[in-house]
């Protein structure tokens, strides 16, 4: 019989799947800051956080809600080369496959741009932006300068990306959308919720705050994190209930087996 | 799945490193109370020794100081007679009170020396010459504790005949003064004159009903000593 734990262990499978999507305070928030800005007349936005903080899934979300009222474009994966990365924005705004060994003209595709402006408007979101290279993001921002075309660009937030974001971005960016760690009431409601989507009411309801405030602390309240630690703490739970029943109850998570998870992830040291 | 027993392990070590300084704290804050009770203990011993001895100190203080106040009295008594003879002219009040004060002055500062005044004083006491001085001094003053301190000195001595005579010069004075009554009877049956010493002491008893009187007539009476 498959254990309860097994179950609640998958639910923090870290993945972007829009069906495991959570909808929080902050991230409602900043969804409704990212509408808001597409609506504007923007070149690009800048939509930043530290990694973890749920960019991804909000990206998702957001093409998948406007899909259908707007050209709406989801690059998830940096592009390896300039080469095929024009491909897929060729492919973007053509809606047509490049021919096999032919090459993108970057002019030729500017001014294709240029000639939509006032017949189409093309959102094109670029995940894991900072893996773009300085000239690229250059190359970027002329397709922007056409106006037909608007990018939605998202960036981890760190000191050395913090820079690039300045140097390629201050001077266009119209408008910057900021994603937090969650709050511990969030990171409550994240993980009450994600459990509860999969019919795990006595699980959560045996993570009891002090359960929480100390998930939280461990993993500061990145989602990415408190995936990892949840699913690690689910995995141990797992064991017991398979091998050593007697020192685990649904009723409660103990505080041994948070702890036991932390040590496992490095958040503590012997 | 994770070696989970491995994990177990450094999780019992985590967790004896987390409660170190707990347990550390604890035994300090323990050795800390023992340290304090001890001193607390020792420092209270100490004081209780401290007091102890100064309540031996201030009880001997206190024997010595009860017989010096009674001796002190008695010299009071005859430096204020003394003082009292070898003035002639009317006493003018504050110069008396000014003697009287170098006078009590001059008499702590005796005071303060040492018991050895006791002994002295005693010695004093029994000298005859002091006793004639002391009944010179009656003679002028007809004060009762005078007649009375020699009364009760010469029976001390054994000297019945001046003791009667003493005691008799009391009540002359002061009729009521049971003390001078019964040395009188006593000294009177010491003499021999038993008859007399119950007949005054059956007068004294009827003025007074004085069970004192009234033991020492049964006593006399009956014989026993006294």
């Amino acid at each position: 019989m498959k254990s309860r734990y097994e179950s609640a262990k998958n639910v923090f499978i870290d993945s972007v799947d829009l069906d495991d999507y959570i909808e929080l305070k902050s991230s409602l928030s900043a969804y409704q800051q990212l509408e808001h800005s597409i609506a504007k007349p923007l070149k690009m936005i800048l939509l930043f956080g530290r990694p973890g903080t749920g960019k991804s899934i909000l990206l998702n979300r957001l093409q998948e809600k406007l899909k259908h009222k707007k050209e709406i474009h989801y690059l998830d994966t940096p592009a390896i080369n300039e080469k095929e990365f024009f491909h897929k924005i060729f492919k973007v705004l053509t809606q047509k496959t490049l021919p096999q060994n032919t090459e993108v003209n970057f002019s030729a595709l500017v001014n294709y741009c240029k000639n939509l402006r006032g017949k189409r408007e093309i959102v094109i979101m670029l995940d894991e932006a900072q893996m773009y290279g300085p000239e690229m993001m250059e190359k970027i921002r002329l397709l922007s300068d056409s106006r037909a075309v608007k990018f939605i660009v998202s960036l981890h937030k760190t000191d050395d990306e913090d820079l690039v974001a300045k140097e390629h971005f201050q001077s266009r960016i119209w408008e910057v959308v900021e994603l937090h760690n969650a709050t511990l009431e969030d990171q409550t409601t994240y993980i009450h919720k994600k459990l509860l989507k999969k019919n795990l009411f006595e699980i959560a309801n045996g993570i009891k705050a002090k359960n929480m405030k100390m998930i939280h602390k461990f993993t500061k309240g990145n989602y990415r994190e408190c995936n990892k630690m949840m699913f690690t703490i689910f995995e141990i739970c797992e064991y017991y209930d398979k091998n050593e029943p007697s020192k685990i109850s649904y009723d409660y998570l103990p505080q041994r087996i948070i702890e036991m998870a932390a040590l496992k992830l490095g958040y503590l040291h012997v | 799945m994770y070696n989970i027993q491995a994990l177990e392990e450094e999780w019992k070590r985590y967790r004896r490193n987390k409660r170190r300084p707990i347990y550390i704290t604890l035994f300090l804050l323990f050795l800390f109370a023992i340290l304090l009770s001890i001193w607390y203990l020792y420092s209270g011993a100490f004081n209780l020794n401290k007091y102890r001895s100064s309540q031996d100190g201030n009880s001997a203080k206190t024997t010595a100081s009860v017989s010096m106040v009674f001796i002190d009295q008695t010299i009071d008594r005859l430096e204020d007679k003394r003082h009292a003879v070898s003035i002639d002219a009317p006493i003018d009040l504050p110069d008396a009170v000014q003697d009287d004060k170098s006078i009590d002055t001059s008499i702590k500062k005796k005071k303060k020396k040492k018991k050895k005044l006791h002994i002295e004083v005693i010695e004093v006491n029994s000298n005859p010459s002091s006793f004639n001085q002391v009944a010179k001094r009656f003679r002028l003053g007809h004060d009762t504790d005078d007649s009375m301190f020699l009364a009760k000195q010469y029976y001390k001595n054994k000297n019945y005949k001046k003791a009667e005579y003493w005691a008799l010069q009391t009540n002359k004075v002061n009729e009521n003064i049971e003390e001078s009554w019964l040395i009188f009877a006593k000294a009177k049956a010491k003499r021999g004159q038993r008859n007399e010493a119950i007949r005054i002491l059956n007068n004294y008893i009827k003025r007074s009903h004085s069970i004192e009187a009234k033991v020492l007539l049964e006593k006399i009476k009956s014989g026993k000593t006294f």
